[in-house]
């Protein structure tokens, strides 16, 4: 009997154990959680169960001082859209030349700014981040990202380096650009013989497809992650030279007759009910998977995402133009680009791995760079990649054709505190869409919220 | 030595919890007021002290005395649905008109819509309510509704959907407690009122509520509380929007904190939420002690 007990009691206190064992690494925190299928851009609208919790693992610490045995712990969100193992294998192959071991810190897009504001806050943020443009200015403003310069990152080899008040905090390692998907079904369907080229020609397709019963043009206002009014809306505007910034760099909306004639199109369209149905709450991501499911004409989404749309008869080209716009067209682009952590204790070796990104460990090897981009359909940043595109689809081959006699923008990036004022903006957009705001009163208003950012 | 054991013996059994109590919920919520109570917290390494500022601040947002409002609606259609479906359900499941069998099965069914995460219902309901998706299909039949209808992206009724997306998912909880509730009730009471001529609405006006009264204020409670917190149903059905039609108070704490990264104002508009929690909690905790009573 007093065996039993004995053993009862051993029980009872191992449980005990286990239990406070088991609570306090969930209270540490989580690692990676994979995400599901392709595209940059926020999966299923779902920030995750608990969204400032999705942060990187575990105790920070990158270990060890220089020399072998430094561990770099590199937080992004392309192991979660990349195929699986494809990161790991670059970051083996660098431990191999080099000795430095890099772990991967794997959370979807919509977490990963939460993982590293989170990380920011309780010390325990990885050495290397990705960052996502609209990221850059409040991670510099929180003093997250350090000067990728005097840390080493070699920038001859990246074409693009992004600055912030001169200082060069990140650099993009793929550019993604933002084609305009045409699902020809549908367009043969509807009787329309040729992809449209000029507004005109988009206006008058997407009535005659909406009047077939198909849903023409998609417009993601959903504000979970408020990139359709960069994506899609400037991205029609970038393509016909209609910009938010004037010549001095400075950000004028107010009274900019360009954008005014850009939102008279879109409400056109939306009149015409040529817009998908259920704009302002569409994400990305499910605008993207009802073009997949052939359910939209004219969808603008990430150059990633086109392997969803195998199974489609599709064709991937530049956004139709404003009727005369003669010149060359600016393509919204967004990047996978990588920083510096200011707490990196091992500063030296995280620019190494960035530099090894770019262009291998001499400096003329961008085959690391070249096989990202042709893997995620992508355009390298390196200057010294040659990416092979020759397994690629054709829509993207023929794509990659029209993307070299144009030109990439995205005038969001940098911008301070850029979600809210994405968000304050598509709200307005929507607002004005629907017929509750003028034009004029729509672009005061986002010349306030650009004016104010970041103050 | 013997008598210390004794007297430290329950608070040494206490102890880890308390410990990890301490660290993970304590440590963190003070840590919040005390962002509450600073200028720039977590962006800038050296917050200036403000006081109160941050609060008459928020008192003057207009977009948070919206959020408040949008909350109020849903937490009282919510819990008032809530008591009134999970009352229905609990009287039908404790029927003595259907077999256990059939009662069992029931109870499995009804009970479903809450064994589901919020991302599952989310995802669901998101599918479903599309203007392509199965419930314009299955409505179209009714002239109003068409196959474009928009549900989540109306600035009208969003809220409305979302509310009736939350009672959905909400009414098992309700349901169980209940139906728990009106099986301890005994039978004789009934009886007695039956043998003096009261009708069934007389008997569950004077018999079953006055009964289930402690349940139904405990569970009511617990629900204004979960209700008033609730934030990844709306996350991920909505957003928040359209244009901050759904925008409940934790989904504008949320955004204050990940989008505007404005972590004091998110801390403020928190710890203000924090204080009507705490005053519900009391009331729960004094109907609890009275039930006891």
């Amino acid at each position: 009997m007093k065996g039993i007990s004995i053993m009862k009691k051993g029980i009872a206190l191992s449980l005990i154990g286990v239990m406070t064992a088991s609570l306090v690494a969930c209270g540490s925190g989580s690692g990676s959680t994979a995400s599901s299928s392709s595209s940059k851009a926020p999966e299923s609208s779902k920030a995750s169960e608990s969204p400032a919790a999705a942060e990187s693992s575990s105790a920070a610490k990158t270990t060890e001082s220089s020399g072998k045995g430094i561990t770099l712990k590199f937080q992004q969100w392309w192991g979660a859209e990349l195929p699986k193992g494809y990161l790991d294998e670059i970051c083996s192959k660098y431990e191999k030349e080099t000795g430095v071991k890099v772990e991967l810190l794997t959370a979807p897009w919509s977490d990963t700014k939460t993982a590293i504001t989170a990380g920011a806050t309780n010390g325990t943020i990885a050495d290397i981040v990705s960052v996502d443009g609209a990221w850059l200015s409040e991670f510099v403003k929180m003093g997250i990202l350090t000067d990728t310069s005097a840390a080493g990152v070699n920038s001859s080899l990246a074409s693009d380096v992004w600055k912030v008040d001169g200082k060069g905090y990140v650099v993009p390692i793929l550019n993604f650009a933002y084609p305009m998907y045409v699902n020809m079904d549908i367009l043969k369907d509807s009787g329309v013989d040729a992809v449209p080229t000029t507004w005109s020609e988009l206006e008058a397709a997407c009535k005659k497809i909406t009047a077939k019963g198909h849903s023409a043009f998609a417009l993601n206002l959903g504000t979970t992650n408020a990139n359709g009014i960069q994506n899609v809306f400037m991205g029609t505007g970038w393509a016909s030279g209609i910009k938010i910034k004037d010549d001095s760099g400075a950000y004028k909306t107010k009274g900019n007759a360009d954008l005014t004639s850009l939102a008279e199109m879109f409400k056109k369209l939306y009149t015409d009910k040529s817009l998908y149905p259920g704009m302002s709450t569409l994400e990305e991501s499910e605008m993207t998977s009802n073009f997949a499911a052939g359910n939209c004409a004219f969808t603008i989404a990430s150059a990633a995402t086109m392997s969803q749309f195998s199974k489609l008869n599709f064709e991937a080209t530049t956004i139709p133009v404003k009727d005369g716009y003669k010149d060359k067209s600016g393509i919204c682009y967004a990047s996978w680009a990588v920083g510096i952590t200011d707490s990196c204790k091992n500063k030296k070796e995280a620019a190494d791995f960035i530099n090894y990104l770019l262009g291998g460990k001499d400096g003329t090897d961008g085959s690391a760079s070249a096989g990202l981009a042709a893997t995620m359909s992508a355009f390298p940043n390196s200057t010294v990649a040659k990416p092979d595109y020759s397994a690629a689809p054709k829509q993207f081959q023929s794509y990659y054709e029209l993307y070299k006699k144009n030109y990439v923008i995205n005038e969001f990036i940098g911008l301070p505190n850029a979600s809210d004022v994405m968000t304050s903006m598509t709200n307005d957009l929507v607002k004005y869409l629907e017929g509750d705001m003028n034009t004029d009163t729509m672009l005061t208003n986002w010349q306030g919220y650009l004016d104010a950012a970041g103050k | 030595m013997d008598i210390l054991g004794k007297k430290t013996a329950p608070y040494r059994y206490l102890l880890p919890t308390l410990i990890l109590m301490t660290v993970f919920m304590v440590v963190p919520i003070c840590m919040v007021i005390g962002y509450s109570l600073v200028d720039k917290a977590v962006v800038s390494k050296n917050p200036a002290f403000v006081g109160l500022a941050n609060y008459g601040k928020l008192f003057s947002d207009t977009t948070y005395w919206s959020s408040v409002s949008n909350t109020i609606i849903f937490v009282v259609v919510s819990v008032i649905a809530h008591l009134v479906l999970g009352m229905l359900f609990a009287l039908l499941l404790n029927s003595k008109y259907f077999t256990t069998r059939t009662k069992t099965i029931a109870r499995v069914i009804y009970i479903l819509p809450w064994v589901f995460t919020a991302s599952v219902v989310a995802i669901l309901w998101k599918l479903m309510l599309q203007p392509s998706g199965i419930v314009n299909y299955i409505l179209s039949i009714f002239p109003q509704i068409s196959r474009n209808t928009e549900w989540l992206s109306n600035r009208s009724i969003a809220l409305a959907v979302v509310c009736f997306i939350n009672i959905w998912c909400g009414y098992p909880f309700y349901m169980i407690s209940i139906l728990a509730g009106l099986q301890g009730i005994s039978e004789d009471l009934y009886e007695s009122a039956a043998i003096d001529g009261a009708t069934a609405v007389k008997r569950f006006k004077y018999i079953t509520v006055p009964q289930l009264r402690p349940i139904l204020i405990s569970i009511a409670m617990l629900d204004f509380i979960w209700t008033l917190q609730s934030f990844n149903v709306i996350w991920m059905l909505t957003g928040g929007g359209p244009v901050n039609a759904t925008q409940t108070v934790s989904i504008y704490i949320y955004k204050l904190a990940f989008q505007k990264v404005n972590y004091s104002m998110a801390a403020t508009a928190a710890t203000v939420l924090l204080l009507i929690c705490v005053v519900i909690a009391i009331f729960y905790v004094k109907q609890q002690k009275k039930v006891r009573e």
